[in-house]
């Protein structure tokens, strides 16, 4: 039922939290929206969260958009549950098939970002323990390093090469296939 | 509310644009085959976590993993779909092994022929040498060939017997024979050969020859036309056969037991083979004979017509004209598509085990 502290569910579901970014901006959103992080919701079961939840790992222009995804895949929660009851309902099925795909192509609008701030949304997800959002962040990277060479894999993570050139033609001689 | 100096203090996100290696991991384990070898490439401390064991079952074993399960290919002219495993095994082998083989290897496999191949290496014979290869690195051997042993003086036959009286005067035959009936496992300097009722050992270090008894169960039903050998991954002789016209089993010899063999496995392939051969779409494997009225004609058995990969445990079964890979160890079947001959040598296609014993820098 609703969590720790509130009787009433209605009031739960629309208690308002309050998230503060690192750079200290004030975010209100709604419990629902809050809790697709476990973070805030462990913090929220633990009633810690009076007089707001920071986070200081998270800047405002990132936590905004981390804000958006959980509004967005909180109504989606919230419409899977209402349509469950009647699932076998073809009309329902038809709405929940829109549904999902205006939540496919938002996520896919979503992921249109540079990578400094694809990297820190993937932070930020898994900072919050947002499993969807951290799944479909490190989903888009990893489709993007395919093919790709492992001096190409260091560019895009800084990754220093400590590898000696002997070490590096060992490497490819084990696995060559892997390499053309 | 807390004061902001201490908030202000915490590690600042991805200051230059990197991620830490646990989420790095993430990643990898999210994109393929492929990009997990080269992310092993590409510096020392990703290559450590990328090669932990706890990675490398994530990656293998998890349903999603996404480094496909040992399968089986054919090498002929190219190789050959991978028909064992999962469909990500298939897509890897079509997408990436198949081209990679035929661009590294497309003279080799135009002049050579593949003879056999164990662990993953194939030997190669070619009009004047022979060529040990290996598919997943491209690496190749080249060896001269062996002296022709059926030439009556040839070098190599005469001095093996003239050293040992006991052995039989056709081992060099049946070394030599053609196709899988009577190909020889060497298990750590010992030759294995099947004879009629026993199979016979050549250790070529000390040239002891002795000799094996099949297993007691499967000698009342079997001759050695009806078995094959083939060795484990850790070295030990198996045997494999088939009774009862649809029950393929393998036996290992082992140091214990009462004859040295332990059964290993029993797979009835009847209700498979009957279920991958049935389908309307097959209709062309039996010359449009419906599949009841095609186990009544050809009711007599299925015959493991060979060991794939020595060391694999994956049986080559024929029923009629059409050729099935049974793997012994996952109990699954496939029938090989094209049908009615083996198009190339079985080959195991294994990605799991280079995993745990790359090296670590």
């Amino acid at each position: 039922m609703a969590s720790a502290g509130s009787g009433d569910e209605k009031a739960a579901a629309a208690a308002m939290i309050t998230l503060i970014s690192s750079d200290n901006e004030k975010f209100e959103v709604t419990e629902a929206t809050a809790t697709l992080s476990q973070t805030i919701r462990h913090m929220i079961e633990d009633g810690c969260t009076d007089g707001g939840v920071p986070l200081p790992n998270v800047t405002s222009k990132i936590l905004a958009r981390v804000i958006e995804y959980c509004k967005k895949h909180a109504t989606a929660a919230a419409g899977e549950e209402g349509s469950s009851s009647s699932f076998s309902d073809a009309a329902f099925l038809e709405v929940d098939r829109a549904f999902l795909e205006e939540l496919e192509e938002f996520d896919d609008a979503f992921l249109e970002v540079d990578r400094a701030t694809l990297f820190d949304l993937i932070l930020a997800a898994n900072y919050l323990d947002i499993k969807g959002l951290l799944n479909l962040t490190c989903q888009k990277v990893a489709d993007s390093v395919k093919g790709k060479t492992p001096e190409q894999i260091r560019e895009m993570y800084n990754i220093v090469n400590d590898l000696t050139p002997e070490e590096e033609a060992e490497i490819r001689r084990e696995t060559q296939w892997a390499f053309e | 509310m807390l004061p902001q100096k201490a908030r202000r203090r915490a590690p600042e996100a991805s200051p230059t644009g990197t991620l830490p290696t646990e989420l790095m991991l993430q990643i990898v384990a999210r994109s393929d085959a492929a990009t997990l070898f080269r992310c092993a490439a590409a510096c020392k401390l990703l290559r450590r976590e990328i090669l932990s064991p706890a990675f490398v079952r994530r990656v293998c074993r998890e349903p999603d993993g996404i480094v496909p399960p040992r399968g089986l290919g054919f090498l002929g002219d190219t190789l050959s779909i991978v028909r064992l495993g999962t469909p990500a095994a298939a897509s890897f082998a079509k997408k990436i092994l198949a081209p990679f083989v035929s661009r590294s290897a497309g003279d080799l496999l135009a002049q050579y022929w593949p003879q056999t191949s164990r662990g993953g290496l194939v030997v190669m014979e070619g009009k004047s040498d022979m060529c040990v290869y290996d598919p997943m690195t491209g690496e190749r051997t080249f060896l001269p060939s062996p002296p022709d042993m059926e030439e009556p003086g040839a070098e190599w036959s005469d001095a093996t017997r003239a050293g040992n009286p006991r052995l039989p005067w056709a081992v060099p035959l049946w070394m030599r024979g053609d196709g899988p009936d009577h190909e020889a496992v060497v298990i750590s300097g010992v030759v294995h050969w099947l004879v009629r009722e026993y199979v016979l050992t050549y250790d070529v270090g000390t040239a002891a020859v002795g000799r094996i008894k099949f297993p007691k169960r499967c000698h009342r039903y079997l001759s050695a036309r009806e078995l094959r050998l083939g060795s484990t991954p850790d070295g030990k002789l198996r045997l494999f056969g088939q009774y009862r016209g649809f029950t393929v089993c393998s036996w290992v010899l082992d140091t214990g037991g009462h004859d040295g063999w332990s059964p290993r496995a029993k797979v009835d392939t009847l209700p498979k083979l009957m279920s991958l051969s049935g389908g309307r779409s097959e209709y062309d494997y039996y010359d449009g004979y419906d599949i009841e009225r095609f186990f009544r004609r050809y009711d007599d058995k299925v015959e493991v017509e060979g060991v794939g990969d020595q060391r694999s445990g994956v049986a080559v079964l024929r029923l009629a004209n059409l050729v099935f890979i049974l793997d012994m160890d996952t109990r699954e079947i496939c029938k090989i598509s094209g049908g009615k001959k083996l198009c190339g040598l079985p080959l195991v296609v294994d990605l799991p085990s280079p995993l745990s014993t790359m090296q670590i820098f």
